[in-house]
């Protein structure tokens, strides 16, 4: 099956608290999946869980059938992400801080590297920018470094923590017109968290919502329209 | 491995204090032969601390050592503290399947550096040394008896920074595991630098009481202290009867021993990393 993630009963216990508890949820190829939720309700955490930066107390996760736990080099090497912030090294220019992430990847030859890290720059709009210090981008310009970076490895998919988050109308729809062409030109998947429903209507194909640690909801996204009722408690839910 | 390495390599280089330190060498080799250009009007030549060419480099690293412990505070708070905590480093966690590698290359790249800017210094003070101050053939060391030649002297300069080496390696063992608690840059700053001052301190404070402890538990005291040991214990490791060198090199292995391993342990809790 094309089954890209596989999330099963993942539990997170910090400090005798439940961040997460029991979340089961698949994202199948060529899906947008939403992973909607109000600050604080867990997502952040799922995606540390998810990229393998944390350790669950209790289930698994699987990339493309393999575990983000055992097999970490090569579920990872399945996916791209940004995690909580898009954070780059501030004093070194968008290459250069591509080239650095490029050099971790075993696979790339010196040759290849340099026309990968191009590549990426002139999907995500930035070859113009690319000799600036990071130090000098926007948020919607770090962002789409972001994507560039995600991109770097050849990814079948791509998890992005809340990318809208603070950016302005502009930045919004390039952001949305990358996603969009990445998932319908490059066959990508994408799991992209957000607080925020209207916005993540818009793209999102899937949606799982999270809140205090548990999935509350999950179908697709037109499903969710037709149940107008539900709508309005999940607006309720998600602006509380 | 050797990826991670490149990595960090790379990144390194590309901050500008490094490049400050680069061209700061010189520049300090240049003015502390200036200095003893001075210094030796009252000088003897046949004293030790009468600089010539030949002797001039273990004379120039002497007060230096102390910038070099310095850079390695700074370091060591922007490399481990300033890219766990701002969270720089996820981007890199994200391209590895196992944490402690990126340990490791990071000591590598930081021990390698700094042997590079030593070995830089070393060369400097010879230029230096070679431009403004006296050239013999023949020339004494410290706690030595007899004179030695310019390949001699080399190879007894060679040593010296070595040792010099060693002792900052030693104390970065120390600085890493406040690189990974502290939370702040500020506070691995501190903290490095309140190590230094203590390390300082307490020697001289141990000295009023040598009636009481001996001189023998004093020495010991004094060596144990990384400064000093740079200070006063490098000379001493290098002189004809080397006295307290096996005290000292277990001072040196005891750094890293004991605060390099918690260091170590503290990583493998994985959960303190994203
Ligand atoms: N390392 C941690 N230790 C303890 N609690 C944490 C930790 N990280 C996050 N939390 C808590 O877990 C909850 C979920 O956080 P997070 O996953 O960041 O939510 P979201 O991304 O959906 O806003 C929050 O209440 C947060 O305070
Ligand atoms: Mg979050």
């Amino acid at each position: 099956m094309d089954r890209i993630l596989e999330v099963k009963g993942i539990t997170k216990k910090v400090r005798g608290r439940y961040l997460l508890q029991e979340v089961t949820f698949d994202v199948f190829l060529g899906e947008i999946c939403g992973l909607l939720g109000p600050n604080g309700a867990g997502k952040t955490t799922l995606i540390r869980l998810l990229t393998g930066l944390i350790r669950p107390t209790a289930g698994s996760i699987r990339v493309m059938g393999a575990d983000v736990q055992r097999e970490r080099g090569q579920a990872l090497r399945q996916m791209g992400a940004i995690v909580e912030n898009p954070v780059f090294f501030p004093y070194m220019s968008g290459r250069q801080n591509l080239i650095n992430l490029a050099l971790l990847d075993p696979h790339l030859t010196e040759a290849k590297r340099q026309s990968r890290v191009e590549e990426v720059l002139e999907v995500v709009g930035l070859a113009g920018r690319a000799d600036d210090k990071v130090g000098t981008y926007s948020l919607g310009m770090k962002q789409r470094l972001g994507i560039a970076q995600a991109l770097l490895g050849d990814p079948k998919v791509i998890i992005l923590d809340e990318p809208a988050n603070g950016l302005d109308p502009i930045g919004m729809r390039q952001l949305r017109e990358i996603i969009l062409k990445l998932n319908q030109e490059a066959g990508i998947t994408f799991l992209i968290s957000s607080h925020l429903l209207d916005e993540i209507q818009r793209i999102c194909t899937q949606l799982v919502v999270l809140n205090e640690g548990k999935v509350v909801w999950q179908g697709a996204t037109k499903e969710l329209a037709r149940e107008g009722e539900l709508e309005e408690a999940f607006v309720e839910l998600v602006s509380r | 491995m050797i990826h991670l390495l490149a990595a960090e390599w790379y990144r390194l280089w590309k901050r500008k204090l490094i490049w400050a330190m680069v061209l700061a060498l010189p520049l300090a080799a240049f003015a502390s032969a200036t200095y003893y250009q001075g210094a030796n009007a009252s000088v003897s030549p046949d004293l030790p601390q009468y600089a010539v060419v030949g002797n001039f480099p273990v004379l120039a690293i002497a007060e230096m050592i102390y910038f070099f412990d310095l850079l390695l505070i700074a370091l060591v708070a922007t490399i481990w503290t300033e890219e766990i905590r701002s969270g720089q480093l996820r981007m890199v966690l994200l391209r590895i399947s196992d944490f402690h590698r990126i340990w490791w290359a990071k000591i590598g790249v930081l021990l390698g550096t700094v042997l590079l800017l030593l070995l830089l210094y070393l060369g400097c003070s010879y230029v230096a040394g070679y431009f403004l101050l006296p050239h013999t053939e023949q020339f004494p060391l410290f706690y030595r008896a007899g004179q030695v030649g310019v390949w001699e002297g080399m190879w007894y300069n060679l040593q010296y920074y070595g040792i010099a080496y060693l002792t900052l390696v030693s104390f970065a063992g120390f600085l890493i595991l406040m690189g990974s608690i502290c939370r702040t840059v500020t506070g691995a700053l501190g903290a490095g630098m309140s190590f230094l001052l203590f390390s300082f301190m307490y020697p001289y404070v141990a000295g009023y009481f040598i009636p009481l402890i001996g001189e023998e538990v004093y020495q010991k005291i004094f060596f144990s202290s990384l400064p000093m040991i740079q200070w006063e214990g490098i000379v001493h490791l290098l002189s004809d009867h080397s006295t307290g060198a096996g005290w000292m090199v277990g001072i040196l292995l005891l750094y890293p021993l004991l605060f390099g391993l918690p260091a170590m342990l503290l990583l493998s809790r994985k959960d303190q990393w994203y």
